[in-house]
């Protein structure tokens, strides 16, 4: 999956030839098609909307209709940390919406959103099945467990001081 | 086979086999309200909840989906069907923007005539009075319209004519629950080949949510253009 942001031109198209070729041209075949694309970009950016409808002989609206109809579909980026909060049962009883407060004043972003930078995408999620562990914030692939709005700042510095670290690292390298 | 005998509201009412009740009843002059039936639709979309009738030993039912049967005993005006009726006509207004003397639509505006036939005043039922009042900005990525969600019923006629004259809906649902609304194909370059000015979703709409523009007014003369 492509970590993070938009698509370079060049590699949308390749990427959605191959998908669209692999691909029967039945209108039974939407969302299997969709979820392929949100694999491949990590959302579901608005010209490949356009030609899926295209290959499956559906009009644009018709196409969307369906992506937007359900939550797993998503018409922004991911950020290269993509941070869900958990909003289930248990994590919300224990203060998970003042946690997911926190996280959109400290990116400035609201749910759903992506900073500017590409690089932090906030999304609210229902259950992440570590339900003792609430409140549960998940970046990526790292579960973050009771989480407090007073440790959302802390996490977030830790993420860029380790990519400040890399980026180092990396230059001494080079 | 022979047509089907039946009573509406002590009427007798004569119909052929596998109409619906809604259509049998307006063709003998008997009023139900309805907002999304289309008599000419195959399938109807019995979405606006309002031609609510009560059948004799079945009790309340959307009569744009009920087939009429012999001998069927039907009463459109029950004092449980109007509760029914008033109950979906409220949530209709309860997130729409009511400010019908200056819309462009004012006394031909469906919604508003049906008002006075279910018994609903037209301001913000006492229900619904603390929700949020924020209005969503008109849509007016189609160069042909204006979309006005705040007024929009959703009651899925603009995307029957669509089809029936495309084949395909360029005006199709987006999004799920209470964001839902309709989505316009505003592609500009394909636009022009493919969604060629009728005007029939606007002559169809029964609310104020779908305006034309001067383009498309010029194009069909037919069509009213309020700016």
């Amino acid at each position: 999956m492509e970590p993070y942001g938009t698509v370079d031109e060049a590699v949308f198209r390749e990427k959605m030839a191959l998908i669209l070729r692999e691909s029967e041209k039945d209108r039974s075949r939407v969302i299997p098609l969709l979820q392929q694309v949100q694999e491949t970009f990590g959302y579901l950016p608005p010209q490949a909307v356009a030609e899926v409808a295209a290959h499956l002989g559906m009009t644009e609206v018709q196409v969307f209709g369906v992506a937007s109809f359900y939550n797993h579909f998503r018409f922004t980026p991911l950020g290269k940390y993509p941070i869900q909060m958990c909003m289930g049962t248990a994590c919300h009883m224990v203060g998970g919406g003042l946690v997911l407060e926190a996280l959109e004043r400290s990116l400035e972003v609201p749910v759903g959103g992506i900073t500017e930078d590409g690089k932090y995408s906030l999304d609210r999620v229902a259950c992440v099945g570590c339900c003792s562990l609430a409140p549960v914030m998940v970046v990526g692939e790292k579960i973050h467990a009771k989480v407090s709005p007073a440790k959302v700042d802390e996490i977030l510095l830790h993420i860029k001081l380790a990519e400040e670290e890399a980026a180092g690292s990396e230059g001494k390298q080079a | 086979m022979g047509l089907i005998q039946l009573t509406i509201d002590g009427r007798p009412v004569q119909a052929e086999p596998g109409t619906k009740i809604l259509k049998a009843a307006l063709d003998a002059g008997i009023f139900i309200p309805n907002l999304c039936y289309i008599p000419e639709a195959e399938l109807p979309f019995g979405g606006c909840r309002l031609c609510y009738v009560h059948v004799e030993g079945r009790g309340p039912v959307t009569s744009c989906t009920q087939p009429v049967r012999d001998g069927m005993v039907v009463y459109t005006q029950t004092s449980e069907v109007e509760r029914l009726r008033r109950t979906a006509y409220k949530l209709f207004i309860a997130y729409h923007h009511l400010d019908c003397k200056s819309c462009w639509k004012n006394k031909q505006c469906d919604l508003q005539k049906l008002a006075s036939k279910v018994k609903v005043k037209l301001k913000r039922p006492d229900d619904f009075r603390d929700l949020p009042t924020e209005w969503l900005p008109l849509d007016t990525s189609n160069p042909c319209l204006v979309y006005d969600p705040n007024r929009c019923i959703l009651c899925g006629k603009c995307v029957w004519v669509c089809t029936d004259k495309n084949g395909q809906p360029f005006i199709d649902f987006a999004y799920r629950g209470y964001a839902t609304r309709m989505r316009l194909l505003c592609d500009e370059p394909r636009l022009e080949a493919i969604c060629s000015p009728c005007g029939r979703c606007v002559r169809v709409c029964p609310t104020a949510a779908l305006q034309a523009t001067e383009k498309m007014a010029s194009a069909v003369p037919a069509v009213q253009c309020v700016e």
